[in-house]
């Protein structure tokens, strides 16, 4: 793949090809962070397509603004515009609320996949420990445990020397999200 | 921090890696030889079940999803995952043998809970592909292999009923419109043996279009086993205890106690539905399953508002019979007593059109300049009139409007390739959406009697359009598919489109006309965006910006004919308004007509361009020659009409010129720039009555600049008439509004024919003091020539003449030159610009 931050610099320049090029380097990651964030019932029959079009789009309307330096800035950029659109499909969703605890397939309150198997509250306190964390370490979290990169993959997309520094970074980063997980004070 | 702060600090690290790398880890263990970490457990437990929980799911994608994708299946390539459900995924596929997409539906053996149930399903499936019905997604193809069962299916783009109520409860109207089209499908499916015994609204799709397609008929792979093997007769140990609380919504009593799902089971699971869509909630609910159980067979359904007809409440209440006996007894039965709610006259607003009223911001920028009257009901024009219904931007996102905008425009201008259509023009359209009168009694008021309806929508690369074909005056549909290309070959769906619907009309093309609905070159995205942008830049009379935005297409792409063709009616406009120096204008002009030409020879507008060019260059053989290829182009374009109409106005053929300009009106009837033209047509004929009912029309646009010229021309119709007081008076600026120039023309006519020569003379020099070019010098000449001053008027004609203002070209139809027909001078003056002096 070819540099991110060469891309967006490109499409400052004005050059569509790179638009386009970025948005089908990330559409299938976009996707794959959709999956687990997006509840069945939120979901159309295309739905996840087309929430991910739209992340990718509102994205690039601001891509002006955005000044990422390192790939892994730009992949947490778009995870929060995704969460952000996710969760407007999900107030969408709600307008209905007798009916829809008697869809199939689904909990009582629309939760997403994730929030199924952690539970909603955990997923909640997950949101906000991340924005605690520095952004080296909310990336690094981001890439390993949500996209599933590999070190050298999360070491290029940071930034770091070697994968040995990225997997540092990635411990660190886990530790201190413990800390702010813990049930104790 | 000291040593054992370190090694505790270390060991949490560890842990984390741990975590990181997915190592199993003993926790008790961990805690054993750490006591100091118990405080921090709780913590690195929690991050363990979220990196696990993460995992799993990009592992489910991966086992589940990504496995199937671009493996074969049959003879379908899988392109990508559509969605899931509790047994099996969906996706979207491409049919090896035939230029089709399909959805299949994946169930893997792991997820059957015995070989039974897969046997079941696939012999349902078998029998479901017998149906061909048009509200049904046809199952097309069946198969297994040794991971999975999978049932092949029409691709269906749309929204479920259930996503659709979800936003809101549908109208009555719609309600109906829907149980017919689902009752029809059930009836469908009965008749050839298969029962759904899972339908709900989930498992309804709604096209763009509003064509219903009910989904899963014969691989309801939810339902309860138990309810399959029903018919099939074999013993089974599930029961419906297996069930979610969602499908039991729909469940008929019947089916609750156990007993055999047949097809009034489905009935009574369309009254559900129907219910469900009228009031947004099903007619038995409850916290629980058992309380959902308990309210289907012992409650009554919930009370329908009394808002609802009551026609339909009983045809709902009878579907909701607890004994199936008293039930309607086939789905006909039920599509039988909707139909004549559906055709009632009390019956509400027609079809289902969401989004007849949301259209998007660009569509609103190009409607600027509108006027809304009641049209005058004409007959359609050619056997098939069509209305291009604004297609819809389905991506939700409004920067992507622009797509479905460019899409509009370019139907409209493909129908107007073809002389068997009368296709209604770009302001029409988008004026019409804009109403919400039924559809009916707009094929009426507008003279159009089908209607094509569009959504797009792009993902990636691609971009994907559905369309039907309604017929206008009984709001039927007549056609209806669904397209999906590369982005680069956007400019070809236009004409597949057309194409369809020429062959669903049964329509016969001359040669010409087949040649020009053939594939179009592939153009790049960012030209066509480019492209798109200008066309709208330039109907809002944006020139410069315009201009930008298509010569930004050319530098892209420099074999880009529509972007040429473009700019050279930017730069015609631009001369005809003024706005460049028309020299300057008309090289450029001619220049990029030229250009776009060479590269396709069938670009109308370019013909058109080059036809004014050589218009205001006094050329009018050369005028009328392009002018003929326009009207081989594009036989249907208001536009080329238009051109004609000034051709022949020019050449003192007023009879003529009415004619055609009344063609460009009829194809865009809410143009208000063609009303007044045509009032002007009928003015150079001497129908001065005609002339001021279409001003009239115009004027109540209001302060719009047309509206503000069709008011000064009524008033010249006023002392056309004698009534030069009356027109005098319609004239007086309201307080704290400056005249326009037209306004102060007629004013300067109007006081001239009054005989009030003085003031007529005064407004004259204010006319004057506006600047060159600005005042009309037939306006001025006329105010002159009616005050008596025959030699002023002459000075100004003849500097006009050797300006060569385009605006001189009427001088041999408009009467208000009567008077100097038999002077040499005005003969001279005629020939200087090539034309013919009238007798």
């Amino acid at each position: 793949m070819e540099s991110t931050t060469l891309l967006i610099r490109r499409i400052w320049q004005g050059d569509p090809r790179a638009r386009e090029q970025l948005v089908r380097s990330y559409f299938p990651i976009v996707k794959r962070m959709a999956h687990g964030r997006l509840p069945a019932r939120a979901r159309g029959l295309v739905g996840t397509d087309d929430i991910v079009s739209i992340t990718l789009t509102k994205a690039l309307q601001h891509i002006d603004t955005f000044e990422p330096r390192r790939e892994g800035a730009f992949l947490a950029y778009l995870r929060q515009i995704l969460l952000n659109e996710i969760r407007s499909q999900i107030r969408h969703a709600n307008v209905r609320p007798v009916a829809g605890e008697l869809d199939e397939d689904l909990p009582a309150d629309g939760a997403s996949p994730l929030e199924e198997l952690v539970g909603r509250d955990l997923m909640e306190r997950y949101e906000s420990a991340l924005d605690q964390l520095t952004p080296e370490q909310r990336q690094a979290v981001i890439l390993r445990i949500e996209m599933g990169f590999s070190h050298q993959e999360v070491a290029d997309a940071l930034g770091a020397p070697s994968p040995d520094a990225a997997r540092m970074i990635v411990a660190r980063a886990l530790a201190r999200l413990a800390e702010l997980l813990s049930e104790s004070p | 921090m000291n040593a054992r702060d370190e090694e505790s600090s270390s060991r949490e690290l560890k842990i984390a890696a741990a975590i990181d790398d997915r190592t199993p880890l003993d926790w008790e263990n961990e805690l054993a030889r750490d006591p100091t970490l118990a405080g921090l457990m709780s913590g690195l437990r929690n991050v363990e079940k979220i990196a696990s929980a993460h995992a799993k799911i990009t592992e489910e994608l991966v086992d589940d999803f990504s496995g199937f994708i671009g493996t074969v299946l049959l003879h379908y390539r899988i392109v990508e995952w559509i969605g899931s459900g509790s047994m099996g995924a969906v996706f979207r596929a491409q049919d090896e043998h035939l230029p089709r997409q399909v959805a299949i539906k994946v169930v893997l053996k792991k997820s059957l809970a015995d070989r039974t149930l897969g046997e079941i399903l696939l012999r349902e499936a078998r029998i479901a592909c017998s149906i061909n019905h048009p509200n049904i997604a046809t199952v097309l193809d069946v198969g297994e292999n040794e991971r999975c069962v999978f049932f092949v299916m029409e691709f269906v783009q749309g929204r479920t009923l259930a996503g659709l109520i979800e936003e809101h409860p549908l109208p009555a109207s719609v309600a109906v419109e829907y149980g017919i089209q689902i009752a029809s499908a059930i009836q469908a499916a009965h008749d050839a043996g298969v029962v759904h015994r899972d339908l709900k609204s989930s498992n309804v799709c709604v096209t763009k279009g509003g064509l219903v397609k009910v989904l899963d008929f014969g691989i309801a792979v939810k339902a309860s086993p138990s309810i399959l093997v029903d018919t099939t007769a074999a013993e089974s140990t599930y029961g419906p205890a297996g069930m979610t609380a969602g499908t039991i919504a729909y469940m008929a009593p019947e089916m609750l106690r156990g007993q055999p799902a047949d097809k009034r089971s489905d009935i009574w699971a369309l009254g559900v539905t129907l219910q469900e869509i009228l009031t947004g909630t099903r007619p038995f609910s409850g916290e629980t399953r058992t309380e959902v159980e308990r309210a289907i067979l012992r409650e009554d359904p919930a009370p329908l508002p009394a808002s609802i007809p009551k026609p339909l409440r009983s045809v709902i209440a009878r579907c909701l019979k607890k004994d199936p006996t008293h039930r309607y007894q086939h789905a006909a039965e039920v599509r039988a007593a909707l139909e004549p709610i559906r055709d009632s006259p009390a019956a509400p607003a027609a079809r289902p059109r969401p989004w007849i009223v949301a259209l998007g911001l660009g569509a609103a920028a190009i409607i600027a300049g509108l006027i809304l009257w009641p049209p005058s009901s004409r007959p359609p024009l050619s056997p098939h009139s069509i209305l291009v219904f604004p297609s819809r931007n389905e991506s939700g996102v409004a920067e992507q409007q622009f797509l479905a905008d460019g899409l509009t425009d370019q139907l409209i201008n493909t129908f107007a390739r073809l002389s068997h259509v009368s296709v209604k023009s770009r302001t029409t359209s988008y004026a019409v959406a804009k109403e919400s009168k039924p559809l009916p009694r707009l094929a009426q008021e507008h003279g159009f009697d089908m209607m094509l309806e569009s959504s797009v929508t792009r993902t990636a690369d691609r971009v994907r359009v559905n369309v039907q074909l309604v017929d206008a005056r009984s709001d039927r549909q007549i056609w209806a598919e669904s397209y999906e290309r590369p982005l680069r070959e956007i400019l070809t769906l236009d004409r597949e489109i057309a194409r369809g619907v020429t062959g669903s009309l049964k329509m016969r093309l001359t040669d010409a006309e087949q040649a020009g609905l053939a594939p179009a070159p592939p153009v790049d995205f960012p030209v066509y965006q480019a492209y798109v942008l200008g066309r709208s830049l330039k109907a809002e009379r944006r020139y410069a910006r315009a201009i930008e935005s298509y010569s930004r297409a050319t530098r892209l792409d420099s074999t880009f004919a529509p972007a040429y063709a473009g700019l050279a009616d930017c730069y015609t406009e631009m001369a005809y308004y003024r706005e460049l120096a028309p020299a300057e204008a008309l090289s450029r002009a001619a220049a990029a007509a030229t250009r776009a030409l060479r590269i396709d020879s069938t670009q109308g507008t370019a013909h058109l361009a080059l036809a004014y060019v050589h218009g205001f260059q006094m050329d009018w053989k050369g005028a009328k020659a392009e002018l003929d290829l326009a009207r081989e182009d594009e036989p249907g374009s208001p536009e080329v009409w238009y051109g004609l109409a000034d051709y022949l106005g020019a050449h003192g053929r007023a009879g003529e010129e009415v004619a055609a300009m009344e063609r460009a009106v009829d194809l865009d009837p809410l143009s208000i720039r063609y009303t007044n033209e045509l009032g002007l047509a009928y003015l150079n004929a001497g129908r001065v009555a005609d002339a001021a009912a279409q001003f009239r029309r115009v004027e109540k646009d209001g302060r719009s600049d047309e509206a503000r010229r069709a008011h000064a021309y009524a008033a010249r119709c006023l002392a056309l008439q004698g009534k030069s007081e009356e027109a005098i008076e319609s004239l007086r600026p309201a307080a704290g509004s400056r005249a326009t120039p037209y306004e102060e023309e007629e004013l300067a006519y109007a006081l001239s024919s009054a005989g009030k020569k003085s003031e007529a003379l005064r407004v004259l020099a204010r006319l004057a003091s506006m600047g060159r070019g600005i005042a009309s010098p037939l306006a001025i000449a006329a105010a002159q020539l009616a005050a008596g001053e025959r030699e002023p008027a002459f000075a100004t004609l003849s500097r006009a003449a050797a300006d060569r203002d385009p605006r001189l070209i009427w001088l041999g139809v408009d009467q208000r030159f009567d008077s100097i027909r038999g002077d040499p001078r005005y003969a001279a003056l005629m020939r200087s610009m090539g034309l013919e002096p009238a007798a």
